[in-house]
């Protein structure tokens, strides 16, 4: 086989960035890093490989980006922008088409599904979260499906909740959760299944996927080697971390918390879209802005979503025995394996007080 | 007495996030001022915009018109363009950091010397009035033997660049300790008095730039742990422990810090005159505008900055790789594969 020259978008990101790690370290082919900025390189810039600017949205960069590229793996995303994942995927994928590449490994989501309960494979049908990121990913498949009726040789992967180093929603989020007590999760509340999949395991389905014979468009759900609850999940964290037990707040404090937050969110979310550099300004300038900014930030990162509160307690269980059959997939990386490394990372970097660490 | 032109070398975010506010508080600068850029059409609209004198490409083209020139360029650049200037007795103000080695540092003091072009360096922790103070706490004695210095220093690199040239090869291969990091370590060295010994450096490049940099220094009785970071946020504060007192504060709190001594702990708020960030280049470029009038002494010069460039230059000599277990964990994806490790 000819040797892989493998484009991988959103290299700045936590998924796009492990995948140009261990494709470059395992000699898996040739990499090009895709950026949409170049500040967003720093991670991928401790590496020999080469850097482009490739903001998908921008067919002159994608074509650049994608020229001498055999392979391309499609981790850009954006949380807030519904265009970059829609008509960023369009444009890339339209160019993959024209530069004739081997294999594009489109990275979706299981939130495609909406909020199904019991065991979902592939079979099932699109649902709704009600948020624009899963409704984006939706319309972004469709994108990648057209293109694969006219011979887009597209393998559409459909993660789970992607945990590890680097990982900020699932990852750096809770440990900063967990570090910031009253716990307010009770476990009454979090037996729902936590369908987690270590960020390597999800690389490796990548790298399975890039030369697998399969027909366009074909979708694969990547879930980890167990399901825990949200329970278990939680207290592992916080044991890999060395922080105190949890003792969770009772049910309703933990309920009416996360209702009374949801205006104070949704307002700073406001505020901050619209008054960014006065507030940065007040920030620097004011220390009482700067404690009372900091408060503000600690009580709602602490603080579970009613949309959260409402996920730890679903169970749902995605199936990734197609991937298993077909491109023999063998993630492993139970929690055992992978929380260790990730509270190796977070201490490391300096997501752990010390201070706050059992005795 | 007439306005000095002064060549602004670099048109990239430098220029624009610190020095065009500040210059265009000076529209006296401004009229005399020549926008170089290799990328001439940025060049030009930020004459345009500023009402600046002229844009040119290179800018040797404007070294026999000025008398004072800026160095906003790449990292890389700054040697050798400032050596160049000063070869020519054109004064300059360059950005940190002013060479790799300490080699290039005494070239450029030399030229400096020989040619009467003093060269000034943007080393604004320099100009805290906390940081000063816990110099001056240092050398009164007021700590006592001076014993250890604690400064982390990380956040997301966010820094908006117009070029790729932080990582990769770009960048020479120096990363976060050379960028962020020489504005501590050159404090660090300021505060211990002199160049301290390097007894440790590990980072995490793996064949490109590092984002992540550890370092112990010693000199003296005294020793020095920095930590960098470009991935994450760190604590952003420093503690400096003396026989008799420890002083700790906030890397970006240049107004305050506290002591602790004899088991109590107080507030010093030091001198308050600058407010934000920015007001600090403004300071730099007056300066640069008296020490061109022969009127004030640089408040950091090329000679001030050798013994960090120094202990820089000697971190990336003994490099070692951080223990970071996560990132060889995919071997394990590929067990029973024959795969060639890279980095």
């Amino acid at each position: 086989m000819a040797e892989r020259r493998i484009l991988v978008t959103g290299a700045g990101g936590f998924i796009g960035a492990r995948v140009v790690e261990v494709l470059h370290a395992a000699g898996i082919g040739q990499v090009k890093a895709g950026l949409r900025r170049w500040s967003s390189g720093a991670r991928v810039g401790r590496l020999a490989v080469e850097l482009v600017q490739c903001d998908i949205r921008d067919p002159r960069q994608v074509r650049q980006a994608l020229r001498g590229v055999s392979h391309v793996v499609h981790c850009a995303v954006s949380g807030t922008e519904r265009e970059t994942i829609v008509e960023g995927t369009r444009v890339l994928l339209q160019g993959a088409l024209d530069a004739g590449v081997r294999r594009v490994v489109h990275l979706s989501t299981i939130d495609v599904y909406g909020t199904p309960q019991g065991e979902v494979t592939e079979a099932q049908s699109f649902g709704s979260t009600g948020r624009m990121y899963g409704e984006a990913k939706i319309a972004a498949e469709q994108a990648a499906q057209a293109l694969a009726a006219r011979g887009l040789p597209v393998a559409i992967l459909r993660p789970t909740l992607v945990h590890g180093p680097f990982g900020a929603t699932f990852t750096v989020a809770y440990a900063q959760r967990l570090q910031a007590r009253p716990w307010l999760v009770p476990e009454t509340a979090a037996q729902g299944t936590c369908n987690l999949v270590y960020v390597d395991d999800l690389v490796g389905a990548i790298v399975a996927a890039l030369d697998a014979e399969l027909r366009p468009g074909e979708a694969f759900n990547i879930n980890g080697p167990e399901r825990p609850s949200w329970h278990q999940y939680f207290h592992a964290l916080n044991h890999a971390l060395g922080l105190p037990p949890l003792v969770a707040a009772s049910p309703r404090q933990s309920q009416l918390a996360a209702t009374l937050m949801e205006p104070v969110r949704a307002g700073a979310k406001l505020v901050l879209r619209g008054l960014k550099p006065q507030i940065m300004a007040l920030y620097q300038r004011s220390e009482l802005a700067r404690r009372v900014m900091k408060d503000a930030e600690a009580r709602i990162r602490s603080t579970p979503s009613p949309y959260e509160l409402a996920s730890f307690g679903r169970r749902v269980s995605y199936s990734s025995e197609k991937a298993r059959r077909v491109l023999g997939y063998a993630p492993c990386f139970p929690m055992s394996e992978a929380l260790p490394l990730t509270a190796a990372w977070l201490r490391a970097g300096g997501f752990v007080d010390a201070s706050r660490l059992a005795a | 007495m007439s306005t000095p032109c002064i060549a602004l070398i670099g048109c990239g975010a430098v220029a624009e996030t610190f020095y065009v506010p500040a210059l265009r508080k000076r529209p006296q600068l401004l009229r005399s001022l020549i926008l170089v850029d290799p990328d001439l059409e940025r060049a030009a609209a930020l004459r345009e915009r500023l009402g600046a004198l002229d844009a040119v490409a290179d800018y040797r083209e404007a070294l026999a018109r000025v008398s004072g020139a800026m160095v906003l360029t790449p990292h890389r650049l700054h040697y050798p363009i400032t050596l160049d200037c000063a070869r020519q007795g054109i004064a300059v103000l360059c950005e940190k950091p002013l060479a790799q080695t300490p080699a290039e540092v005494d070239a450029i003091v030399e030229a400096s010397l020989t040619h009467a072009a003093p060269v000034l360096v943007n080393h604004t922790r320099r100009l805290f009035s906390s940081h000063r103070e816990v110099r001056r706490l240092i050398e009164s004695g007021a700590l006592g033997e001076l014993r250890e210095i604690d400064y982390e220093l990380g956040a997301p690199f966010e820094w908006p660049a117009a070029t790729p040239t932080y990582f990769g090869a770009h960048s020479g291969g120096r990363g976060v300790l050379y960028d962020t990091g020489v504005h501590v370590v050159d404090l660090v060295c300021w505060w211990l008095g002199g160049e301290p010994q390097v007894l440790h450096y590990a980072d995490d490049a793996r064949g490109g730039t590092e984002a992540v940099a550890r370092v112990t220094v010693r000199r003296g009785a005294a020793e020095a742990r920095m930590h960098f970071s470009w991935l994450s946020k760190l604590r952003n504060a420093y503690r400096v422990v003396g026989s008799r007192a420890t002083v700790e504060g906030g890397a970006y709190d240049w107004s305050s810090y506290t002591i602790t001594q004899a088991g109590r702990t107080r507030k010093v708020r030091t001198d308050r005159a600058w407010r934000v960030y920015e007001h600090f280049v403004e300071r730099l470029i007056d300066n640069f505008v008296a020490v061109m009038a022969r009127r004030a002494p640089p408040l950091v010069s090329a000679a001030d900055v050798r013994p960090a460039i120094a202990v820089i230059d000697a971190c990336y000599g003994r490099r070692a790789p951080l223990a970071e277990p996560w990132q060889d964990a995919w071997q394990r994806l590929f067990r029973g594969e024959r795969r060639v490790a890279n980095g």
